[in-house]
C-alpha cells in the first residue's frame, strides 16, 4: 500500500483509522506551524490541528484532486484559524504598520539582523496576522504564490503584495531593534 | 519588467518556486543593480532565520488526543444507532398515518350521520317508498267489495279519503303498477277513477 497523501485520503475516506495516523504524522507539522504563525498561541495551535486532523478524518472525500493534498489541508486550516479568531474576539497584539511611508532603513544592518533568528521571531510576532500568515508560508514553507492564495482565499497580487510588505516591515524592524541590542 | 514586479518577484526567487525563464530574467536583473542583490541577501538570512523558529508541533501528544476524540465520536455514533428503531420512520410517514386515520373517523362520523338521518319525520308523516295511485270509488260500493278489489289489485291505502273522496294507493310491488291500474279501472262497479301520481 502506498502512503502517497492521495492514496491515504482514499483510505481515510473508507474509514481507516490506521492511515489516518499515517496522515497525521505527515502533516501535523506543517499545520501546527500554519495555525501557530497566525494564532501565536501554542495551545489555539493544538486545538486547530486537532479540528483539521477530525475534520479530515468526516470529509476526505471531498478532496478532489485539484490542488496538492498540503494546499487543500492548508486551506481548511486557514478557515479553522479564522474561526477561532472570531471565537477570540478583539486582537489584543500589537502590530507592525507595513503601509509606514518607506524610511530610508540601512539594508546593512537589517542584513545583520536577519541572521538573528531570535530577533526575526520578535519581529514576526509584531507583524499583522495576514502579513505574518503570508511570509510563514512563503519562507518557512517555501510555496508558490499561486499555492499561499488558494489556502488564504485571495487574489495572487494580494499574496505578493502582502509578503512584499512583510518583508519590508521586518526589515524596519530589525533595523529598529539591531542598536538596541548593541547597547545591552 | 518594472521595479516593483521584481520585488514582488524576489521572494519566488529565493525560496526556488519561480519558474525557469523569469528566474533568468530576475537573476540578470539583480546581477546588474546592487540594490536587488542587497534584498536578495536580506531575504535569503531572513528565510534562513525563519526556517530556524521550529516551534516542537505537538506530535504524539497531538495523535494520542486525536485517537482520544475518535473514540469518543465513535461511541457516539455508536449510541445514535442503538437509540434508531429497527426500521426508519420519517415525518413524512408519521404525517400519512396520520392523515388516513383522520379520513377514517371522518368517514365513519359522516356515515352515522346520514344513518341519523332515518330517525328524522317529517310533519306529514313518513315518506313512502313504491309507486303511487289515486282513485275514487263508487258511492254504493261496499267496505267488502273494496278490500277484495284493493288487495287483488296489490296495492294499499295509505291517505284519504280527500275532501273530494280521492283515496292514495301504494303499490306493494312496484313491478305491477300498469297491470294494478288496469285492474282497477276494470272494476266499474268499484272503482270510479284510477290514474298514478
Amino acid at each position: 500500500m502506498e502512503n502517497n497523501p492521495e492514496g491515504l485520503l482514499q483510505r481515510i475516506a473508507s474509514g481507516s483509522e490506521a492511515d489516518l495516523e499515517i496522515f497525521y504524522r505527515q502533516f501535523e507539522a506543517i499545520v501546527y506551524r500554519f495555525a501557530l504563525s497566525r494564532l501565536n498561541d501554542s495551545f489555539d495551535a493544538s486545538d486547530v490541528l486537532n479540528e483539521v486532523m477530525m475534520e479530515v478524518w468526516r470529509h476526505a472525500g471531498r478532496f478532489q484532486g485539484r490542488s496538492k493534498v498540503s494546499t487543500w489541508l492548508l486551506g481548511i486550516t486557514h478557515h479553522k484559524v479564522i474561526d477561532r479568531i472570531r471565537k477570540r474576539g478583539s486582537r489584543t497584539m500589537t502590530e507592525l504598520d507595513p503601509q509606514l511611508p518607506d524610511s530610508k532603513v540601512d539594508i546593512v544592518i537589517a542584513i545583520a539582523g536577519a541572521q538573528d533568528a531570535d530577533l526575526v521571531a520578535r519581529c514576526m510576532k509584531g507583524l499583522s496576522d495576514d502579513h505574518r500568515q503570508a511570509l510563514h508560508l512563503a519562507f518557512f514553507e517555501d510555496m508558490q504564490y499561486s499555492e499561499i492564495s488558494q489556502i488564504l482565499g485571495c487574489p495572487e497580487g494580494t499574496v505578493k503584495s502582502r509578503v512584499y510588505h512583510a518583508k519590508e516591515a521586518i526589515k524596519q524592524c530589525l533595523a529598529k531593534l539591531m542598536p538596541m541590542e548593541g547597547q545591552k | 519588467m518594472n521595479q516593483p514586479d521584481i520585488e514582488e518577484l524576489l521572494p519566488a526567487m529565493i525560496n526556488d518556486t519561480l519558474d525557469g525563464a523569469k528566474r533568468k530574467e530576475i537573476e540578470e536583473l539583480v546581477a546588474h543593480s546592487p540594490e536587488l542583490q542587497q534584498d536578495v541577501e536580506f531575504m535569503t538570512f531572513l528565510r534562513q532565520s525563519i526556517k530556524e523558529q521550529t516551534e516542537a508541533s505537538p506530535g504524539e501528544l497531538g495523535l494520542a488526543r486525536l485517537r482520544k476524540e475518535l473514540a469518543l465520536e465513535k461511541a457516539a455514533q455508536e449510541k445514535r444507532q442503538e437509540r434508531k428503531p429497527p426500521f426508519s420512520i420519517h415525518l413524512w410517514q408519521v404525517a400519512a398515518v396520520a392523515a388516513s386515520v383522520l379520513l377514517v373517523v371522518q368517514t365513519v362520523v359522516l356515515v352515522n350521520v346520514i344513518n341519523k338521518d332515518d330517525d328524522y319525520e317529517m310533519l306529514s308523516g313518513p315518506s313512502v317508498q313504491g309507486a303511487m295511485l289515486q282513485v275514487t270509488f263508487e258511492p254504493d260500493a261496499t267496505e267488502k267489495q273494496i278490500r277484495e278489489v284493493l288487495n287483488t289489485a296489490g296495492v294499499e291505502i295509505i291517505a284519504g279519503p280527500s275532501a273530494a273522496g280521492v283515496y292514495r294507493l301504494q303499490l306493494t310491488d312496484e313491478t305491477r303498477a300498469q297491470e294494478s291500474i288496469t285492474y282497477l279501472i276494470s272494476q266499474t262497479s268499484v272503482v270510479s277513477h284510477a290514474a298514478a301520481e
